[in-house]
């Protein structure tokens, strides 16, 4: 839930970055770090384990300047992908404003995810949140890879099988390049400050 | 169209919003002090203790639990529950242990729970969680951190003072001669002497 200081004209909200284990998650919060170093308000944290994987979560804070009038900080977070963690998962979503969910175009990781997706679906609803309701943005990683011959989903099945209830708004990407990694975020930050500024009653 | 008030009743609305505002400014004052005594209360405990909402927001905390958990001011500053974890995560031994135990607990508002802390720097902390209610209403939980790193070490070493003891009391009672060291040997000697020790009767 973001945190909204009238008397000061500040807004912090919590942006998470979810998905199945090795889709990417965390290689868009280092090439958006990379890419748009001038909002970037401090280092980026991740806390992994020993193998280079996210344990807890990565966090990137960023400051957009004023919108509307207010100073809005944005806070971007991944959860850890492997199934194993769900319960720290459910606790990195805890007041999250918005989400990106980054799917991987890559044919092996189809079932992980749409495991992935029911995941956030169940997690949202024990905090009496709708995956139909919140902001939510579908990112197709891994595009580049079609490229280079690997077995990669076609975008038509990946928006039949992910968006196909949900649809929502979606972008392929490549965030290793960093294609679309901007844009994704762009997307879910409008919608995240959409709603905001509905349930704040924010910028009225 | 609205009838124009008569002076004595503006001067009637006048008194009633004059005394309304000397309740408030009594009721400023009550919570006010009612702030200061219990922020007085929570510096004063020697636990580390922090307050966090459903929401994973740090509602307040205590200088001692920043200063036990050595969390940087900016951190504090966030008042993010995650960040919080997350930097402690990083300084104990069994990371994803600590981890899956906090995530169990949210996932049972009403739990209470204790549980023992090791870090890498060989600190030990016990930790307590508690929900917090509003009436009946689950809105968050009192995490409560105590050093017993001193207390462990006392506890350790004591226990192999009694593993030294029994192993030479077995010695004497199998009738073998012992080659423990003297701290050992008085021990013994005081068993029997003041508290009256007797070997068990042999089997």
């Amino acid at each position: 839930m973001a945190t909204y200081n009238p008397k000061k004209k500040e807004i912090d909200c919590k942006i998470v970055y979810y998905g199945a284990a090795l889709s990417g998650k965390t290689t868009n919060l280092i090439r958006l770090h990379e890419a748009f170093p001038k909002y970037v308000t401090a280092d980026m944290v991740s806390i992994e384990t020993k193998g280079d994987r996210t344990l807890f979560f990565d966090f990137l804070p960023m400051g957009l300047g004023k919108i509307k009038g207010c100073e809005v900080r944005l806070h971007l977070y991944t959860v850890p992908g492997h199934a194993k963690y769900l319960s720290t998962r459910k606790m990195v979503l805890r007041g999250v404003d918005g989400l990106v969910f980054v799917a991987d175009s890559m044919e092996v990781q189809r079932k992980n995810n749409m495991e992935s997706l029911r995941d956030l679906q169940q997690n949202l609803k024990e905090y009496d949140l709708s995956i139909y309701k919140i902001p939510l943005v579908l990112q197709y990683n891994k595009r580049d890879l079609a490229t280079g011959g690997a077995s990669v989903m076609s975008l038509d099945q990946m928006e039949k099988e992910l968006n196909g209830q949900l649809k929502i708004p979606s972008f392929p990407a490549s965030a290793i390049r960093g294609e679309a990694i901007g844009a994704t975020l762009k997307k879910c930050l409008k919608l995240t400050l959409q709603s905001l500024q509905k349930d704040l009653n924010w910028g009225a | 169209m609205a009838e124009k008030p008569t002076y004595d009743q503006l001067a009637r609305r006048v008194q009633e919003l004059e005394k309304e505002s000397l309740k408030r400014e009594e009721a400023e004052d009550r919570c006010e002090k009612a702030v200061s005594i219990l922020q007085a209360t929570l510096e004063s405990i020697a636990d580390g203790i922090v307050v966090v909402n459903r929401h994973g927001r740090v509602e307040c905390f205590n200088q001692r639990f920043q200063d036990l958990c050595q969390i940087p001011e900016s951190i504090m500053a966030a008042q993010d529950e995650n960040r919080i974890l997350g930097h402690m995560v990083e300084q104990i031994k069994n990371p994803e242990t600590f981890l899956q135990k906090v995530g169990d607990i949210y996932n049972q508002p009403d739990a209470e729970d204790h549980d023992i802390i090791e870090f890498k720097d060989g600190r030990i902390f016990e930790r307590h969680s508690l929900p917090r209610r509003i009436g009946k209403t689950y809105v968050g939980r009192v995490w409560r951190f105590r050093d017993i790193t001193a207390s462990k070490r006392a506890e350790k070493d004591l226990q192999e003072r009694f593993v030294t003891l029994r192993k030479a009391l077995d010695e004497i009672q199998n009738g073998r001669g012992t080659a423990y060291d003297p701290d050992a040997v008085d021990a013994c000697i005081s068993l029997f002497n003041t508290d009256h020790f007797k070997f068990r009767p042999a089997l």
